[in-house]
């Protein structure tokens, strides 16, 4: 268990280093990156098994006990989130395979994509505050090199954004940590919420988590201080960005909803905030993405409104409204690194990003069209489909709690979004190719990037018939959140010698 | 010595905000690193620097007189980590000034809202290279 | 019942397929599954007439209570007959409608998805599954409409009718939600009409309920997207637009009729909406020539009326909302597919253009010609029974009735005018020149319209049959008591027969009038196209300047102004917070003294930060940069902090190097605060906000004693637990290891970040001489030595760290430092002198040394981490002496690296 506990880092890592040793064979290199990361889906799936059962992976660093030394867990949403998390980096690191893409660039890609999955898997399973910050910058510095792998002008230009404002998020995280320790005498996440919990938090405590929670906005991407997400993702080499939109702002969420459970278990101040915060980022970002003439633009936009369903699940803080958070993370990773993915198919074949510059590819390649509609009607929340579980759920809980509007503006938003996925459909799908089908490539590209999409593709169609056991499984994640029983014992386990 | 370390911190933190807002990337650069000193400072005084002597452990010294080592060795990690950011913000810049020719932020930050240029592989760009009149001018170096 | 939906699935599914591999046989094989689903409907009949309700059930969604119920009543039995029915009929045709068309499999998948959808729909009793099924017809109409998909218009229309149905879907969505939670259940069958009509919710859920309907059935004013969506293929205005999709809304009317209605407010709005829709839909019919649009707009007539009926919620009303259904579906779906046929024969179907058709076209004429007259309302056909009804029910309800019954006698009339001329116009009288030849169309088309017409005269005369097996549960499952139903052609002069008579008098006079009509209609131009697109075209235009506007104010392409809002929001979140909280600012008493050298250090910090702010030539940047990291050593050094101290002096020196390695290359910087001087302002009192914001929550921090006993603890169990002196590397390579883990990681990636970024390969590449400005001969002979030193000093610092200041950071960065120092004097030379070996392998191993010092542990059964020593000859060694080590190489590799990618040029 020891080792179970500690994969979802040692992995990645690993094959980081691995990835390095073999630096001059792309060959090798790109062996040893697949093996790693599908032996990280495999500790995944192992630990959402493990998780499923009721278990709760947890354990001390170096055997110092808990305030003292680092604690890791893992329970049912750390796991399912290293599970995706594994999911997304297999499918991108397949999708590169063979890409038009320099041999030094793809060589190095993989081992970024290494790194960022290090410091991912290492956000998602820690329970120490500082921790996460370092694991925030190992996945920062990951992401800085992917952002700007490839070169030229855009790419750069949108590299220095994602750079600066993430860097201030980052800061600003550090200086809250700070902070927060030198307010309430802790760094780790059991013994804060059992400070929070009993109320014994001073005020300063309270203004430290809230600098905190304002880091974690910016880095998931919540109104107002999105900018640097539409201003980065679409300049992005295309499984980058897919990498990014599916997992990097997720890890800010993920952060959100942890701490605000642990801490503030049930509705209070910081609840009416994020409902407010969450219902302008669905609305605005939805209405971004509307006004978008470009087809990562308008996903890129996507994800900004997205993560507002997520924190609209966190805010209402009810357990049904948690579950659906849950649930809409692990369902919005998959539709939108998919979406990423397709999209850049599509504009390959067509030979613009541009929707005006794009078409034809209904006629030319059904099976495109039918591998973009599954994410699209999805995230559209169009049933079966599991975006359309992951809204019930979110609207249901809204309705519950009598926050009528809020369940107002997810279902405006909702609307909104069936019409920027058909202006997609209809532009580079439905319309003929502004410059005859015919332009449309007869080269599909690297089959792999293909098979990514289906099974991505094929993942939502399961989660959606099968959003049941999901549901169960998102439910009972959100019932161990809020009760957090494992985080509140770490304080009080001993350490081994 | 709080306030000291307080108002430092600050002001730091102020005057890299506004470094961060200048037009010129070069100072924009600096701005991080300025206001990473003031995070870093911040979290120092933060964790408080109560006590007389570092904290050593030696035969003969009373362990409450020593200082709280932990925001040392936060700040330490800290410090190494915002070094690692600011040299790769650096080549961040070199690139930029050798790509784009300029370093006015938002000349350079508005190319991303350009238009996504047609027939393009999603790879490697066109224009990575220098042209000739922005080459280094030092003559020495070509011997 | 579940069967029937798979069968109908996976013959969706497969139609592709099967009709790639056999083209011919392919439209019968999947004609078949429908045929074979109606027949099993037919077979049910006696089972439902008796009163039993088929039901099945699988669990889906627990946690949600989603149960995939599927109940079969009258009602739904119904609608199952049609739906499979016609569905077979219209597959039929549309093979010979399509034939030759290139995606005729795609268009078969659709289609059946459709049917899918809509069989689903009727079945579901959950109201969950109900709607998955009715976005299910939302999305395949979509695709059906734009099947043409060349055709911008075909695209328009198919936008419009999946925008207006699928946003009323969202808001039905909202409706059964709140349905659910008023009536305590998701079954429509579970749901208890007093308890949700006592819910304080009741208002809100009838307004969403019915704007997801009307959407969906098209009325008033969302009918647009009905006659837009003509364009599609005619198979698909047969079945969708007549039999099948827009009724769906008037079926989840009729369901929810027991539950919702009832009461006034429910009775008067379906009225209301419903004389409208019959009303405009009747107005904009006689206006068209295009036959197609013509039967489209009569469709929204009908709509409109049996919206009404069920809104009566009288004996008769509801009877007659049965039967006119019923009728309706027979004989417009005729009609369509009758127009289909002749629009495929005659190349043309605009009624000025069509005439005589009868005599070459028979079978499609009798078909239009018995379909024509069940649309008129004439005896004996099933339309005139419904229509009797009709008037029957209306007139049972009053005064309103009576009002309503003369608006429906003109729309009926203008029906009536209606059917006259695309019957008589079409196929009596002279035949002009056609684009094409005409001639009769395969059996395939022509059989459907007739087989379904002739149902309307079949069931009119032997009115008992349906009377005895379908209408009379039908009925009782829409209304709320118990109803005996009885049908007649004839029950003597009663109010509805003389206004049965009235409007054959007037539907007469219209056609023979039609062009005065017309005219008249024309004469409210002006209201017919503000009702429709235009308005619509104004709201999508409104939208997406609304979006341009807001994504306008996040995509300006400035980073300054991207900065300068995270700085607003993140100064007024603070300083409204500390104004929240009411933190005290300042401790009670000083906790440490004041010292001289932490006052002059911070000077010297704030200073030099200032400079870096403010000055403009390159050098006096990176003096006031250096100075201010000085400054910070110096106040580290003065608060007891050594390792911090020496670390950031470090830091300083290589931060300095690489500074002046870059701007070497570049201009100054022109002026100090360039930029217009309003944003100039609001940027400097946002700087200045977070300054102030950053300081008060420090003070309020640390005005507060700092609770927690870390402090002590980490001192006491450094020495026992750590077997260290120096309590801050023992914290750094022990007990906080992990976080110093991921750290030399973040160092690693950033140099192999720089190297990917700068042009890994030719950055390599030294100049052979080092830089020119070391260029003294004088300081390259001191220079070597220097170097060396500093390389043995940094392997000292390294081993004694762990007991006095120092360790593998301090070592790391000092042995980089000399390493820097030595690139810039001698170039590529010493490459060879360190051996070639790559700093990246340097890396590698430094990061495997400090990960893998903590895996024995594990092999041990302890946590990771977890150190072990040893003590051969009195030395003490564990393996964070091993991860330290694996930081030093770590951070000097990745110095290294960094500096010879940054010396480096630009290929």
């Amino acid at each position: 268990m020891n080792l179970l506990l500690i994969l979802p880092i040692l992995l990645p890592l690993t094959t980081l280093m691995l990835c390095l040793l073999a630096r001059r064979r792309l060959a090798w290199v790109t062996l040893i990156s697949l093996v790693g990361s599908t032996l990280l889906l495999i500790t995944g799936l192992w630990l959402v098994w493990f998780a499923a059962q009721g278990n709760v992976l947890s354990g001390q660093m170096g055997s110092w006990q808990a305030p003292y030394g680092i604690s890791l867990v893992i329970d049912r949403l750390s796991a399912a989130m290293v599970a995706i998390s594994g999911v997304i980096g297999l499918g991108t690191l397949v999708y590169m395979h063979r890409q038009p893409m320099a041999s030094e660039f793809l060589r190095d890609a993989h081992l970024f994509v290494h790194g960022l999955l290090t410091g991912i898997c290492g956000a998602f399973i820690t329970a120490d505050i500082f921790n996460l910050y370092v694991w925030f910058e190992v996945l920062l510095m990951g992401s800085f090199a992917l952002i700007s792998l490839g070169g030229g002008q855009r790419r750069l230009a949108g590299a220095m954004t994602y750079l600066v404002l993430n860097l201030l998020a980052t800061l600003l995280f550090l200086l809250a940590a700070g902070l927060v320790y030198g307010a309430s005498g802790t760094l780790n996440m059991g013994e804060l919420a059992l400070i929070f919990r009993s109320g014994e938090a001073t005020t300063s405590a309270t203004l430290g988590v809230t600098l905190m929670l304002l880091a974690f906005s910016i880095k998931g991407a919540l109104f107002p201080v999105f900018g640097w997400l539409p201003a980065s993702y679409h300049v992005a080499w295309v499984p980058v960005s897919a990498l990014f939109a599916g997992l990097l702002t997720k890890v800010g969420v993920y952060a959100l909803i942890r701490l605000v459970t642990l801490l503030w278990p049930t509705p209070g101040l910081a609840h009416d905030i994020l409902l407010w915060v969450a219902c302008a980022t669905m609305l605005v970002g939805v209405l971004g993405a509307a006004a978008q003439t470009e087809i990562r633009r308008i996903l890129s936009f996507h994800i900004v409104s997205q993560v507002g369903y997520m924190v609209l699940g966190l805010a209402l803080a009810t357990p049904l409204a948690l579950a659906g958070a849950v649930f809409y993370l692990i369902h919005h990773i998959i539709v939108k690194a998919n979406l990423f993915f397709i999209g850049g198919l599509a504009s390959r074949l067509t030979g613009s990003e541009r929707l005006a510059g794009m078409g034809g590819l209904y006629a030319a390649r059904p099976l495109l069209a039918v591998l973009f509609a599954i994410p699209a009607l999805s995230l559209a929340g169009i049933p079966p489909l599991s975006g359309f579980w992951a809204k019930l759920i979110l609207i249901r809980a809204s309705l519950e709690a009598g926050f009528g509007w809020a369940a107002f503006i997810a279902l405006l938003t909702g609307a909104i979004t069936v019409l920027s996925m058909s202006k997609i459909w209809n532009e580079a799908f439905l319309k003929p190719h502004p410059n005859g089908d015919q332009a449309v490539q007869a080269d599909n590209g690297p089959r792999s990037a293909w098979l990514v999409a289906a099974v991505l593709a094929l993942m939502t169609v399961l989660l959606g018939f099968g959003a049941g056991p999901a549901m169960e499984y998102a439910w009972q994640a959100s019932l161990q959140l809020t009760e957090a029983s494992a985080y509140l014992q770490l304080p009080a386990k001993e350490g081994a010698p | 010595m709080e306030w000291v370390a307080a108002v430092t911190a600050g002001s730091m933190a102020g005057l890299g905000i506004w470094m961060m807002l200048d037009q010129h990337l070069i100072r924009v650069v600096l701005g991080i690193t300025v206001f990473s000193n003031a995070v870093n400072l911040g979290v120092l005084a933060a964790g408080r620097h109560v006590g007389e002597a570092p904290a050593f452990i030696a035969p003969g010294v009373d362990a409450a007189a020593l200082v709280n080592p932990l925001p040392q060795a936060l700040v330490l990690t800290a410090i190494v980590i915002g070094f690692a950011l600011f040299v790769f913000a650096l080549s961040i810049l070199k690139r930029t000034y050798e790509l784009h020719g300029k370093n006015d932020t938002d000349q350079v930050t508005a190319v991303v809202e350009q238009p996504a240029p047609d027939g393009q592989e999603n790879g490697v760009e066109q224009g990575g290279t220098l042209d000739v009149d922005e080459r280094d001018p030092s003559a020495g170096e070509r011997e | 019942m579940q069967l029937s939906l798979l069968a109908i699935a996976l013959n969706g599914l497969c139609a592709p397929l099967l009709w790639r591999i056999l083209p011919r046989q392919a439209l019968w094989l999947l004609a078949l599954v429908p045929a074979g689903c109606f027949a099993w409907f037919v077979s049910v009949i006696p089972l439902v007439a008796g009163g039993e309700v088929l039901t099945s059930s699988v669990a889906w969604v627990p946690l949600l209570d989603v149960t995939f119920t599927l109940r079969l009543d009258g009602l739904a039995l119904l609608f199952a007959l049609l739906i499979t029915g016609i569905g077979a009929l219209i597959v039929l045709y549309s093979g010979g409608y399509l034939s030759g068309h290139p995606h005729l499999g795609r268009f078969y998948a659709y289609l059946l998805i459709f049917m899918l959808g809509m069989l689903g729909l009727v079945l579901a009793d959950d109201m969950m599954v109900m709607f998955v099924f009715w976005e299910l017809t939302s999305i395949s109409s979509y695709l059906l409409i734009s099947f043409e998909n060349t055709r911008p218009e075909a695209r328009r229309a198919a936008l419009q009718a999946l925008l207006i149905t699928a946003g009323g879907g969202l808001a039905l969505l909202a409706g059964f939600v709140l349905l659910g939670i008023a009536g305590q259940n998701w079954q429509f069958s579970g749901l208890d009409a007093a308890v949700v009509q006592g819910s304080t919710l009741f208002p809100w859920i009838m307004a969403l309920v019915l704007i997801g309907c009307f959407t969906k059935s098209a009325q008033v004013p969302f009918h647009i997207w009905l006659p837009n969506a003509m364009n599609a293929p005619t198979p698909v205005s047969a079945y969708l637009h007549s039999a099948t999709m827009v009724k769906a809304g008037i079926y989840l009317l009729a369901r929810l009729n027991p539950t919702l209605g009832g009461g006034v407010t429910w009775s008067s709005i379906l009225i209301g909406i419903g004389a409208l829709t019959a009303l405009v839909g009747a107005v904009l019919a006689i206006r068209q020539y295009d036959l197609k649009r013509m039967l489209a707009y009569t469709t929204v007539t009908v709509l409109g009326q049996l919206t009404m009926l069920i809104g009566t919620n009288t004996n008769y009303g509801l009877q007659a909302f049965v039967l006119y259904l019923v009728a309706h579906s027979l004989y417009k779906g005729a009609l369509f597919m009758a127009i289909g046929a002749v629009d495929h024969a005659t190349g043309t179907r605009d009624l000025r253009r069509l005439g005589g058709l009868f005599a070459v076209m028979p079978f499609t004429g009798v078909a239009v010609g018995l379909a024509a007259f069940s649309n008129a309302g004439l005896p004996p056909f099933f339309g005139f029974i419904a229509k009797e009804f009709k008037y029957s029910g209306l007139i049972e309800l009053g005064a309103i009735g009576w009002a309503v019954t003369i608006v429906m006698i003109l729309t009926n009339a203008l029906l009536f005018a209606a059917a006259g001329l695309i019957f008589i116009r079409a196929f009596l009288g002279r035949r002009p020149q056609y684009p094409t030849a005409p001639h009769e169309v395969s059996p395939f088309m022509w059989l459907g319209a007739l087989l379904l017409a002739i149902g309307g005269l079949g069931l009119g005369i032997w009115n008992h049959w349906p009377e005895a097996w379908l209408v009379n549960t039908a009925v009782l499952a829409i209304s709320t008591g118990p109803v005996d139903v009885h049908l007649y052609l004839w029950g003597g002069i009663t109010p509805a027969v003389i206004a049965s008579v009235l409007t054959m008098a007037l539907g007469v006079l219209f056609y023979l009038q039609a062009d005065r009509v017309r005219w008249l209609a024309n004469q409210l131009d002006r209201f017919w196209r503000v009702s429709g697109d235009i308005l619509w075209d104004g709201f999508l235009v409104r939208v997406f300047q609304l979006a341009g506007a807001v994504a306008g104010n996040f995509q300006h392409g400035s980073l300054r102004a991207h900065v300068a809002l995270l700085a607003t929001v993140l100064s007024l979140s603070m300083l409204g917070g500390l104004w929240l909280i009411q933190a005290p600012l300042l401790p009670a008493e000083p906790l440490t003294p004041l010292t001289l050298p932490g006052i002059v250090g911070a000077l010297l910090a704030l200073g030099g930060a200032a400079g870096a702010a403010l000055k403009s030539g390159r050098l006096a940047l990176v003096a006031s940069l250096a100075a201010s990291g000085l400054g910070l050593a110096l106040f580290y050094l003065s608060v007891s902090a050594p390792d911090v101290a020496l670390t950031q002096l470090m830091v300083e020196t290589l931060t300095v190097v690489f500074l002046a390695v870059v701007l070497r290359r570049m201009p100054g910087l022109p002026s100090v605060a360039s930029g217009s001087g309003r944003n100039r302002r609001w940027q400097a009192i946002a700087a200045c906000t977070v300054g102030v914001a950053v300081t008060l929550m420090i003070m309020a921090t640390v005005s507060q004693p700092l609770p927690g006993n870390i402090a002590d603890w980490l001192i006491d169990n450094s020495l026992p637990g750590g077997h260290g002196m120096n309590v801050v590397n023992v914290i750094l390579v022990d007990f906080r290891a992990l976080d110093t883990l991921g750290e030399t990681l973040v160092v690693a990636l950033a140099a192999l970040a720089t190297s990917t970024l700068l042009g890994a390969g030719q950055a390599a590449d030294v100049r052979p001489k080092g830089l020119p400005e070391f260029g003294s001969v004088l300081l390259r002979q001191g220079m070597r030595p220097l170097a060396g030193i500093m390389l043995a000093v940094s392997l000292m610092i390294l081993w004694r760290g762990h007991n006095y200041p120092g360790g593998g950071f301090i070592g790391g960065l000092v042995a980089a430092t000399g390493f820097a120092l030595l690139i810039l004097t001698f170039g590529r030379g010493i490459q060879r002198g360190l051996g070639r070996v790559p700093p990246t392998l340097i890396i590698a191993l430094g990061v495997a040394c400090a990960g893998g010092a903590g895996l024995g542990a594990i092999l041990l059964g302890e946590p990771y981490m977890t150190s072990q020593w040893v003590a051969p000859f009195g030395v003490k060694l564990g393996t964070p002496l091993l991860f330290d080590l694996g930081v030093f190489l770590t951070v000097f590799g990745s110095v290294a690296h960094m500096l010879r990618n940054l010396v480096g040029r630009a290929s």
